[in-house]
């Protein structure tokens, strides 16, 4: 031991007093401290952290350097051969390498930590980003570098010439980021998917252009873990081994070695190869942006017709979220009208492993697609009350996520079964539109849960792992990098990271429900905008034409918000508020089968209208509508931008006529909210005929 | 007596022989490996210090066998032919460091200073190994080479790259340490063999040509070396004729050291050197 430490520390006595250290410490500190600050001044402390990314690649080639030349500082001074010689000095003096390197890489960490932490402190971050930041740090800094050393040490072992920097160039490429865009081009001159290799052998984040997503948090599953777990026994145990062989030529010590280091990564890689939802920023086909987008490019209608043959009146919810989702479901409710066959809708990746009933007795089922068609072995009778028991298992959407790290699960995606048969979400262009998947009626819930925690739902809690209570429209549940907080009367769930928006918020309330009554008055809407309660959820965005930002389920609303709003008033931004609202206000069953676009426009020629009347436009700002008109004629698509023109030239002309207006768009969402789909000469002829004053004015929702 | 015995050594790379049935026995005192280039000397060297195993052949002392590296690595001091520590080091920190690599436990410091002074560097101890004289690094190779008292030093080339002054400093540090144990120098210095050793072994192409004391060394070319004086104009002619393998200009002549069966015209039969031994042994060798 004491050969060990007394070589432990020569080889820190040589790195401080070797003039390089202190000037590539100084260098490194300094890319650190101006990477760090360079984000925390756009108060964004997750992407501090994350867009590290480069500093990992660049910390990655200089751990293999300083492992190359910590194994090769005898070769280099020439006594490599006398401390051979020594009764176990080799491997006393390789041992006492690896401590250095490690020291070395602890304290660099500790001092980039220091700098982070000054930095949280100014900028006033909270608490909870500074035990992440350590975790984060860990493992994409200390693991890679300390992996990165060890891999210098192995080419430093063998190679002596200086072709071992040529060497370690080669892999520093493909074990770091930087390796995505070289293996994009090995794939497309391949024609195959290497991402799942180029992810493993990555060991900074997989991309590292992504941004912080404030609910998600630092991506740290246990997956990237098991990745470094790996990495850091193999690379270790190869590493010991060379040591073996040099220092005793006992080829049993290695065949031991070996035999250890399969005993301690089985188990890792056994589990690294279980099911778990990563979430995947790259380009991968099981990345957020591809995944649901291409599914549902692909998958555009349900398997089965659509019945909506049954009310359900309770879910009582057993729900575990760690690596992937678990889920036992007990349904009560009952069938509108006598039938053998039910459907119900489930996101595809959940797999369902059994269908019961209440007394256990398996159902026969079929899960197509997002489908589950329930068959029982005697017919449902109308109004019977009936408990059918679902168990499932798997992963989540990439945009709605739960796993050991974070949950995010908004009331409108079906994590949950619900009657009837439809598709999750609607790839429409480049968009990606989600329904109101939840219950119609309000429904009793009994949940469950054991996952990430803190969970903020919008039931109550009862302990520490039961919720129950009666919503109208689904439950929603988040956990990770989450808070609450009171605002007037209004309970704020939102993301730690976004500690200056929250300031925001009580000007932004008062906005919305103002906004939300006139919007309701102007179009006889009698859906409820209630900001009891509140969830700010880094959900993606819907539009690309219009702001659609929330979702109003009655007793929660859910308002997408990214890391951005936590850098000015981006909350308030007036523009938005409006067609959000609205938006939020008529997404509801019956709007489904409305294309995009034209729900679009009515949400922004409504806001525009509302903008002229409220004298609300910011100027220098151009109004969404007159935007729209912009990409249309930009993108020769004439007959919508002829449309667009006409609806603007209408309520440029009727801007006074207040009463006229309101019949119009009261008409207009009437239209909107039947079967029949819209196209654009259905919004030429609404025009016209409000024109000639012949709009029917009807109540809606 | 203690005896470093050496039986059948042979080492192959690959197809190539480097050493082939070297068998010698090793007693206290100083022992050369001579040699030209490609002998095989360092390969038997690094045999001798474990950094690289025998194809067949066993070596053992004190009942210990080569077999066990650890073991043998406790009795060896080296220094090889090219040594230097770290330069950032000061010269008692580097001993210490290789002290308690040694293993040793019990008064270290002392022994540090001790061995410090043996190689007369007590001036230099608290400088960095970088300031040090080619000649002082090499007196700290030998100190960390005696540190714990080895009973077997192995010294690589051990007058490589000295100045004269430092050589002879050299020669005589080692002779000192031949009372204490079995010092193996390999060189292709045949002075330096002649000024330290009590024994030798020559090499040639992986064999071993021949070993014993320098005398019975010497001896081999008894009869076959000749001395003459010849005129400043006739030395290119005598060269070219005989085999001249020492030649001294005094004033206007020539004195010429030949390697012959036969004597040339004029020339005396003289007493052969190690040298003449060794480059006897190479001719008939090659």
């Amino acid at each position: 031991m004491r050969k060990i430490t007394d070589s432990w520390k020569i080889e820190l006595v040589l790195l401080v007093r070797n003039f390089w250290t202190w000037i590539f410490l100084l260098l490194a500190l300094v890319s650190v401290g101006l990477q760090f600050n360079s984000r925390l001044q756009l108060f964004d402390p997750g992407g501090a952290l994350i867009s590290t990314a480069f500093i990992i690649q660049g910390g990655i080639f200089v751990s293999m350097i300083l492992g190359l030349s910590l194994v090769q500082r005898e070769s280099v001074t020439s006594s490599n051969e006398m401390f051979y010689v020594l009764p176990n000095g080799y491997s006393s003096k390789i041992v006492g390498k690896c401590l250095a390197l490690l020291t070395a890489i602890i304290v660099f960490i500790i001092l980039s930590v220091m700098i982070l932490y000054f930095l949280f402190w100014k900028f006033g971050v909270p608490y909870l980003f500074y035990w992440k930041s350590f975790i984060y740090l860990s493992l994409y800094w200390g693991t890679s570098f300390w992996i990165s050393g060890i891999i210098g040490m192995i080419i430093g072992s063998y190679v002596k010439s200086r072709i071992a920097y040529p060497l370690l160039v080669f892999i520093w490429i493909f074990i770091g980021p930087l390796n995505s865009p070289v293996i994009k081009n090995f794939m497309a001159i391949f024609n195959t998917d290497l991402t799942p290799i180029g992810n493993f052998i990555n060991l900074g984040q997989t991309d590292p252009y992504t941004p912080y997503d404030p609910v998600y948090g630092l991506p740290m599953e246990i997956h990237r873990w098991l990745q470094k777990g790996i990495w850091v026994i193999s690379v270790t145990f190869i590493f010991l081994t060379i040591t073996v062989l040099k220092s005793y030529r006992k080829p049993v010590f290695t065949v031991l070695i070996l035999s250890g280091l399969l005993i301690l990564n089985l188990p890792l890689v056994l589990l690294f190869n279980k099911e778990e939802q990563v979430i995947r920023t790259g380009y991968e086909a099981n990345a957020v942006r591809n995944y649901d987008r291409n599914y549902y490019t692909q998958n555009t209608k349900p398997s089965f017709e659509n019945s909506d043959s049954f009310i359900i009146e309770s879910y009582e919810i057993d729900l575990k979220s760690f690596r992937n989702v678990t889920a036992q479901v007990k349904i009560k409710g009952k069938p509108i009208r006598t039938t053998e066959k039910l459907i119900f809708t489930l996101y595809h990746q959940l797999r369902i492993k059994s269908v019961t009933d209440e007394n256990n007795v398996e159902l026969s089922f079929k899960q197509v697609g997002d489908q589950i068609l329930v068959s029982f072995p005697v017919p449902l009778k109308s109004n019977e009350h009936t408990t059918i028991v679902f168990n499932y298992e798997g992963i989540s959407s990439p945009y709605f996520y739960a796993n050991d790290q974070a949950v995010m699960l908004p009331a409108y995606f079906p994590w949950l079964p619900i009657s009837g048969s439809y598709q999750a979400m609607k790839a429409e262009g480049s968009e990606l539109i989600r329904y109101p998947l939840y219950p119609r009626n309000p429904t009793k819930y009994i949940l469950r849960y054991s996952g990430p925690e803190p969970l903020f739902t919008n039931l109550q809690k009862k302990n520490t792992s039961v919720w129950t209570g009666q919503v109208p429209n689904g439950i929603s549940l988040v956990a990770g990098m989450m808070t609450e907080t009171r605002v007037g009367q209004t309970k704020v769930c939102y993301p730690v990271s976004l500690y200056k928006m929250i300031d925001t918020t009580p000007l932004y309330l008062k906005k919305v429900q103002n906004i939300a009554k006139n919007v309701n008055t102007d179009l006889n809407i009698q859906k409820s905008f209630d900001v009891s309660r509140i969830f700010f959820l880094s959900v993606p965005d819907e539009s690309n034409l219009i702001p659609s930002n929330i979702w109003n389920l009655e007793d929660h609303l859910i308002i997408g918000i990214n890391q951005m709003y936590n850098e000015g008033d981006l909350l308030n931004y007036d523009i938005t508020i409006v067609p959000a609202i609205l938006s939020s206000l008529v997404k509801n069953h019956n709007m489904i089968n409305q294309r995009e676009e034209i729900k679009s426009l009515f949400i922004a020629s409504y806001a525009y209208w509302y903008g002229l009347k409220h004298n609300s436009s910011i100027e220098n700002e151009r109004p969404i509508l007159v935007r729209m008109l912009d990409y249309y004629q930009n993108t020769k698509l004439n007959k919508e931008a002829s449309v667009t023109k006409e609806i603007l030239k209408l309520i440029d002309n009727n801007k006074t006529n207040q009463l006229f207006l309101q019949a119009f768009f009261r008409d207009w969402l009437g239209r909107l909210d039947q079967n029949h789909q819209l196209n654009w000469n259905d919004i030429l002829e609404l025009e016209e005929a409000a024109k000639s004053g012949d709009t029917k004015v009807t109540e809606h929702f | 007596m203690e005896i470093l015995k050496l039986r059948n050594i042979s080492k192959n790379y690959g197809n190539f022989p480097a050493l082939q049935n070297v068998s010698l026995e090793i007693v206290s005192g100083m022992f050369g490996l001579l040699g030209p280039n490609g002998a095989g000397k360092t390969t038997l060297m690094r045999i001798l210090t474990t950094l690289i195993p025998a194809t067949t052949g066993k070596i053992s002392f004190r009942n210990i066998d080569w077999g066990k590296p650890q073991e043998v690595r406790q009795m060896i001091g080296y220094l090889p032919q090219k040594f230097s520590l770290y330069k950032h080091i000061k010269v008692r920190e580097a001993l210490n460091h290789i002290a308690v690599l040694k293993g040793l436990q019990s008064n270290r410091e002392k022994l540090v200073d001790s061995v410090i002074e043996k190689v007369n560097l007590t001036g230099q101890k608290d400088k960095r190994i970088g300031q040090l004289s080619g000649g002082m690094i090499r007196r700290v190779g030998i100190a960390q080479a005696i540190l714990g008292e080895p009973p077997i030093i192995i010294v690589d080339e051990p007058t490589a790259g000295l100045d004269p002054e430092e050589r002879i400093r050299f020669r005589k540090m080692l002779r000192q340490l031949g009372k204490e144990s079995i010092v193996i120098i390999s060189t292709h210095i045949v002075e330096d063999i002649e000024a330290t050793c009590d024994q030798a072994a020559i090499l040639h192409k992986g064999k071993l040509l021949a070993h014993g004391d320098l005398n019975s060394l010497s001896e081999i070319a008894k009869g076959k070396i000749w001395d003459m004086s010849v005129p400043l104009d006739e030395y290119y002619c005598i060269s070219e004729k005989w085999n001249v393998i020492s030649s001294h200009r005094i004033s206007d002549m020539y004195r010429l050291r030949i390697l012959s069966d036969t004597p040339p015209n004029g020339a005396n039969p003289t007493v052969p050197s190690l040298e003449d031994g060794y480059l006897y042994l190479m001719e008939c060798a090659s």
